[in-house]
């Protein structure tokens, strides 16, 4: 019999009952369904993110910030470009690996029972979390294969980059902005939010490999990688922000459900946590940068690059939290004349509209700074 | 998350079910969810595999088919749903399934004390003590529920082709005569007739107006009691839930005052009023109503067996002058601008901005009980 854990492992025990066999079984059958599969989703989720933020934003950041200044510099780019293929292909695998373990951490709360492996594959090409799943594998795949033996640098790195977009494409398929059903706009924003992660997460990534393995404490090469990653890396807080907010407006109902759900306090969170790493990357760029003078300044950006990235894994965990906890949803039902029942999510205006407000004053206020970023770098480029 | 689930969570019904539907707020996937139904022993019982109702084209119901009749007693649905972000919601509810009796529900009209008829005189009427008549009084009742020692349980309403349909029921206070000649006819009605799982009542609770998805259909092909001309606006209002025309003892223009309660705000077609400028007067609304005006009212210490339920004139005209009427309309049509509404509206235990209950619509002054009067 092919059988979900429980059962299998309760036949199991009515047979074999105290063997080291059952034992295993029902560790087994707690792992899948106890306690321990409500850590798993995030886990896998986070796994996922994380791996994704780094198919889809290394080769961004090495392409659009690292090679270009480095070609600049005449600095030899092979030792980066082989860190960045290493750091991808564990990616790679790492989407695969955080793909199946999320596949099995949504599956095994069903305890579905399957009486042949003919219905078990039935059933993996007919849910949409099966057909997910076996992408996420094939994306993950064919971007593995492309890392590893493209020839050229900009072949391999776009792959990879679109793969990993694709793969964020079946996330945003998941979410809750798509399960709710209330239009586009949602989802899109879900992929832009994902996308705007990837962009900030992988390109202080790309500049860690840069200014830590490949580039060691060359002041003028790092002060220009700085400069060159600014507006990237305030593309990627802006548009996260931005989007991130507006998706609060869509999941959360008003301010005291923002206080009094799990939902609302992991959003909290996760702010706190975007402010402290804003913080970091403004200090950066304001203070580390106009200050860099020696080799040992160097090494401190260095440091506190390292601190931004760990704040940014903390934002994706929180994030893979966010997304595994169920949205507060206030929901009125009207049954319709055609038989059909009508579903009204309950919300205060004035707390959504401040909330859309603040998302689009923060995606103008990112476009303005991005602006004023590349303004800054053609003029000292011209200079 | 479970919106809803027919038959409901902790519901009494009388009719088996033929099938268990759940409605979710998020859209489903496509496989991967089990409906389980367990008698009081905890027995499984044999019923349809569990899958995507095809008429929702949302994907956010589950339904399972029950092939045979379930006989009385209670019944527990376990149930687990594969939603379209991955995650599997799940949960259990109960539901009885009772053995139904005949009851009737006896309603009368009055003023005070005294019964209302078409071409008798009604005085003290209002804020104004105003001397009227009635030209017309046919109200449309629904969701009727009996309240015992276990909480609310439903009271099925049995379909006779004219003043009932298995969802709502027509009461008819007037018969033709005297003033009432123009919009009415000659038959009444002050009963409606039902069945209840057999049991003590103590009160009833129960909706004056229509449901919303019966409540925009039209008039021309619906079946009795929803087939009255004079008791309907349009498909986008809808029905007029109440309608008690009064002619009153004051000079024209202000001799009539009518009393239209229905659902407002339903669509398209109010925004120009009559004019109908976007052409929707022939069609249902594709929202609900904002103003629902539907009152649900409670009355406690009602016994079916002993006790008749007062349609009160003199209570619902409780402050309200009806000696005088803004003309266009004469009285109040549901309007939330109109001000012969003011008065009138919260008397009904609704607020007359958003045409909703205040505070569960207790403080209604239309309907009480007293004793009935022996046969």
């Amino acid at each position: 019999m092919f059988a979900g854990a429980p059962s299998a492992c309760g036949a199991l025990e009515a047979h074999h009952e105290g063997s080291s066999h059952t034992r295993a079984c029902v560790i087994a059958s707690r792992f899948l369904t106890g306690g321990v599969i409500n850590a798993l989703e995030p886990l896998a989720r986070a796994v996922l993110y994380v791996a994704l933020m780094i198919m889809v934003g290394l080769p961004i950041g090495m392409a659009g910030v690292v090679l270009p200044v480095f070609r600049r510099h005449d600095v030899a780019a092979q030792t980066a470009l082989k860190f960045a293929r290493r750091g991808l292909l564990v990616a790679c695998l790492a989407t695969m690996v955080g793909a199946t373990a999320f596949f099995v951490a949504q599956v095994a709360p069903l305890e579905l029972e399957f009486s042949s492996v003919a219905e078990w594959a039935e059933f993996v090409q007919r849910a949409l979390l099966g057909q997910m799943w076996i992408a996420r594998l094939a994306l993950g795949l064919v971007a593995l294969v492309i890392v590893k033996f493209g020839a050229n640098p900009a072949a391999w790195l776009a792959g990879c980059a679109l793969a990993g977009l694709a793969t964020q494409a079946t996330l945003t398929r998941t979410s809750h902005s798509a399960a709710m059903g209330e239009g586009w706009l949602p989802v899109a924003a879900d992929f832009a939010h994902l996308f705007a992660g990837a962009l900030w997460g992988g390109g202080l990534i790309a500049l860690l490999i840069a200014v830590g393995g490949a580039q060691r404490e060359d002041i003028e090469t790092t002060r220009a990688l700085i400069g060159r990653f600014a507006p990237f890396g305030i593309a990627g807080v802006a548009l996260a922000a931005g989007t991130g907010i507006a998706l609060s407006s869509v999941h959360v109902a008003d301010a005291e459900t923002l206080q009094a759900s799990d939902y609302g306090r992991l959003i909290l969170i996760k702010v706190v946590l975007v402010v402290g790493a804003v913080a970091l990357a403004a200090l950066h760029r304001f203070v580390i940068l106009r200050r860099m003078r020696s080799q040992l300044d160097v090494r401190r950006f260095r440091r506190a690059l390292l601190v931004e990235s760990i704040l940014v894994l903390g934002i994706f965990a929180g994030a893979a939290l966010l997304a595994s906890t169920s949205p507060p949803h206030h929901v009125v039902t009207h049954q319709m004349p055609d038989g059909s029942t009508h579903m009204m999510l309950m919300t205060d205006p004035v707390f959504q509209r401040a909330l859309q407000i603040a998302a689009l004053a923060i995606l103008a206020a990112g476009a303005i700074a991005c602006a004023l970023e590349w303004r800054t770098r053609l003029r000292s480029q011209t200079r | 998350m479970l919106v809803s689930a027919d038959p409901a969570p902790n519901s009494t019904i009388g009719t088996a079910p033929k099938q268990i539907k759940l409605l979710f707020n998020e859209a489903l996937q496509d496989v991967g969810h089990t409906i389980a139904l367990l008698d009081e022993k905890q027995n499984k019982i044999a019923i349809g595999k569990a899958m995507l109702d095809p008429k929702d084209q949302a994907k956010k119901t589950v339904i399972a088919e029950i092939p045979t009749a379930l006989a009385a007693g209670n019944y527990r649905v376990d149930w687990k749903a594969l939603s379209t972000d991955g995650h599997t919601v799940k949960g259990s509810f109960k539901f009885t399934l009772a053995e139904m009796v005949e009851m009737t529900l006896k309603f009368a009209f009055k003023a005070g004390k005294e019964p209302v008829a078409c071409g008798k005189e009604i005085k003290n009427l209002g804020a104004r003590r105003t001397t009227a008549q009635i030209m017309d009084a046919r109200m449309y009742i629904s969701n009727i529920r009996l309240i015992g020692p276990g909480g609310e349980v439903p009271f099925e309403l049995v379909p006779d082709g004219k003043w009932q349909t298995d969802r709502v029921a027509l009461l008819d206070f007037e018969d033709g005569s005297a003033m009432c000649k123009e919009t009415g006819n000659a038959d009444l009605r002050d009963v409606i007739i039902g069945k209840a799982p057999a049991g003590k009542y103590t009160g009833i609770v129960f909706d004056l107006g229509i449901p919303f998805e019966l409540n925009h259909a039209d008039v021309a092909v619906e079946a009795a009691p929803l087939n009255i001309q004079a008791l309907w606006w349009n498909w986008q209002t809808g029905y007029k839930f109440v309608r008690i025309d009064l002619a009153t003892n004051s000079a024209p223009p202000n001799d009539k005052w009518f009393i239209h309660l229905g659902s407002t705000g339903c669509g398209m077609m109010e925004k120009g009023h009559s004019s109908d400028p976007h052409g929707m007067a022939n069609k249902p609304p594709e929202k609900p109503c904002n103003n629902p005006n539907i009152v649900t009212v409670r009355l406690n210490r009602f016994d079916p067996n002993k006790d008749q339920i007062v349609a009160d004139l003199a209570g619902l005209l409780t402050n309200v002058n009806i000696a005088q009427s803004t003309p266009k309309p004469a009285g109040c049509m549901s309007g939330v601008d109109d001000p012969d509404c003011r008065r009138l509206i919260p008397n009904f235990g609704l607020s007359l901005a958003k045409g909703q209950c205040v505070n569960g619509c207790r403080g209604q002054r239309f309907f009480r009980v007293e004793a009935a009067a022996k046969p």
